[in-house]
């Protein structure tokens, strides 16, 4: 008799939250769906995480850079007047360090000898055509048409015409995320041109200035001094340009001055980019794997 | 079937005019617009309050892949989806027909105006903050998502407008 009371009980509950679940079923829907969607936000920042989810994917990188070839006509002209300024300036810079090698390195190495040590702490330069960008978000990502099968990895470091661009940050077969400098992630060491290290941040809104933190108070620094990048990582090798003084701060402890920095890549028109490989990369991966076993995945650039 | 091929096409057309054209549009370093909220705006009333959220969700997703902010469209467009119906009851005329169609069309050209500002607005909101995930620059913040909602808007009347037309 009790066992039945109990059964019908139970009976009258189970249907009275079924009613209810019934009744308010979009409710039911759109909680999951919401907590679908806070689960993907929160997986993605996790690094190495969904690719797929990316500008990166086969099916929307290839239509982006549909879009690409097409909209990469309008300004040919100018684009081409800034590659041949590259060049000359890139030329120029050859003449002198073939002039300061032929007086140094020639006396005690062959050249061939000098060229191999080049070759084994140089960087491998890939070029790369950006076939999506954005500016206006807190979190900025560029899309390259360049992939694993190109020898491009994550990690690796990101120039363009006049400055650095950012770390490459997820991989495809044939394309890449790369996280620009215009990413409230991003961390880059760089110091003032001959003189103090501190790290560059961007810290949203105007996607023309960045800020450098952490320069020591005696810094010599003025406005209108060039910021290029330290050496300290892997990603990108000493004195690459990075961009221009612009205003200083003192921080609130009296330690440190921060930096405004106008940055010398135009991102809201960048539309070619160099992949900086390391040739030494596994060697430094190694003995990084040495001093830091496994665990500390987590980078700084 | 008519209809649902006419759905596919909005749907498939608001996305890529979205995500070639809108997405690259940041005005005066503010507004950004987001017009594919037009299909859930605007959808007829004859898809269920379920299937508009699978829809919106669907939706907003393909839209983030396009953004790289896996979840923020989505999330936006599920609330805002979810709640459209008490937007609508909100300047909806009196006598409520089977498949009601949002539209200057069926409401008149103020309510829809207004009822699409204030859904806009409550999409926008919950996506910029979904992004930023901070109240860290708080006036920037809603002086970014005011704009933006405007330029939305007006190009959602524009839509209205071209479509009434026709």
């Amino acid at each position: 008799m009790l066992g039945f009371w109990i059964q019908n009980l139970n009976l009258v509950f189970v249907n009275s939250l079924l009613q209810f679940l019934y009744k308010h079923n979009h409710w039911l829907l759109f909680i999951a769906l919401e907590v679908v969607c806070v689960v993907l936000l929160f997986s993605y920042n996790s690094y190495q995480g969904s690719v797929y989810l990316s500008t990166a994917n086969a099916v929307s990188a290839r239509l982006l850079r549909g879009q690409d070839k097409v909209t990469s006509y309008f300004g040919l002209a100018a684009k081409n007047k800034a590659l041949v300024a590259q060049n000359a300036a890139l030329q120029e810079r050859i003449f002198a360090l073939e002039a300061i090698s032929s007086q140094h390195l020639l006396d005690s190495l062959s050249k061939e000898e000098a060229l191999q040590r080049v070759h084994r702490t140089g960087y491998r330069i890939t070029p790369a055509q950006v076939i999506d960008k954005s500016v206006n978000r807190t979190d900025n990502y560029i899309t390259l048409d360049r992939g694993i099968a190109d020898g491009v990895e994550p990690d690796m470091g990101v120039m363009g015409i006049d400055g650095i661009v950012g770390v490459v940050y997820k991989c495809t077969e044939h394309y890449s995320l790369v996280m620009p400098l215009l990413n409230s992630k991003s961390t880059v060491s760089c110091k003032v041109q001959g003189s103090d290290l501190g790290y560059l941040q961007w810290e949203g809104g105007d996607p023309r200035y960045a800020m450098l933190h952490d320069l020591p108070r005696y810094a010599d620094v003025a406005v209108g001094d060039t910021i290029v990048t330290s050496g300290n990582s892997s990603f990108f090798p000493e004195g690459l340009m990075v961009g221009v003084v612009n205003e200083l701060y003192p921080s609130s402890d009296g330690l440190y001055i921060a930096l405004k920095v106008e940055l010398a890549t135009q991102f809201a028109r960048l539309e070619h980019a160099f992949v900086l490989g390391r040739m030494d990369a596994d060697e430094l991966d190694a003995l990084k794997e040495l001093l830091y076993p496994k665990k500390d995945k987590k980078k700084k650039n | 079937m008519e209809k649902t091929l006419t759905r596919i096409a909005w749907f498939v057309g608001l996305v890529l005019a979205q995500v070639l054209l809108f997405n690259k549009i940041y005005l005066f370093g503010l507004a950004t617009p987001f017009v594919y909220v037009y299909f859930i705006l605007a959808l007829d009333k004859e898809v269920d309050k379920n299937k508009l959220m699978l829809l919106a969700f669907v939706l907003g997703l393909v839209v983030d892949v396009f953004c790289n902010t896996p979840g923020v469209n989505a999330g936006a467009s599920v609330l805002l989806a979810f709640s459209r119906e008490r937007l609508l009851r909100l300047f909806m005329p009196r006598e409520e027909f089977e498949n009601f169609e949002p539209g200057i069309g069926s409401m008149g050209i103020w309510p829809f105006l207004r009822y699409a500002f204030l859904a806009v607005l409550l999409h926008h909101s919950a996506l910029f903050l979904l992004e930023a995930f901070s109240f860290a620059h708080i006036g920037y913040l809603l002086l970014r998502i005011l704009c933006s909602a405007l330029l939305t808007v007006m190009l959602v009347m524009s839509i209205e407008f071209v479509r009434h037309r026709s």
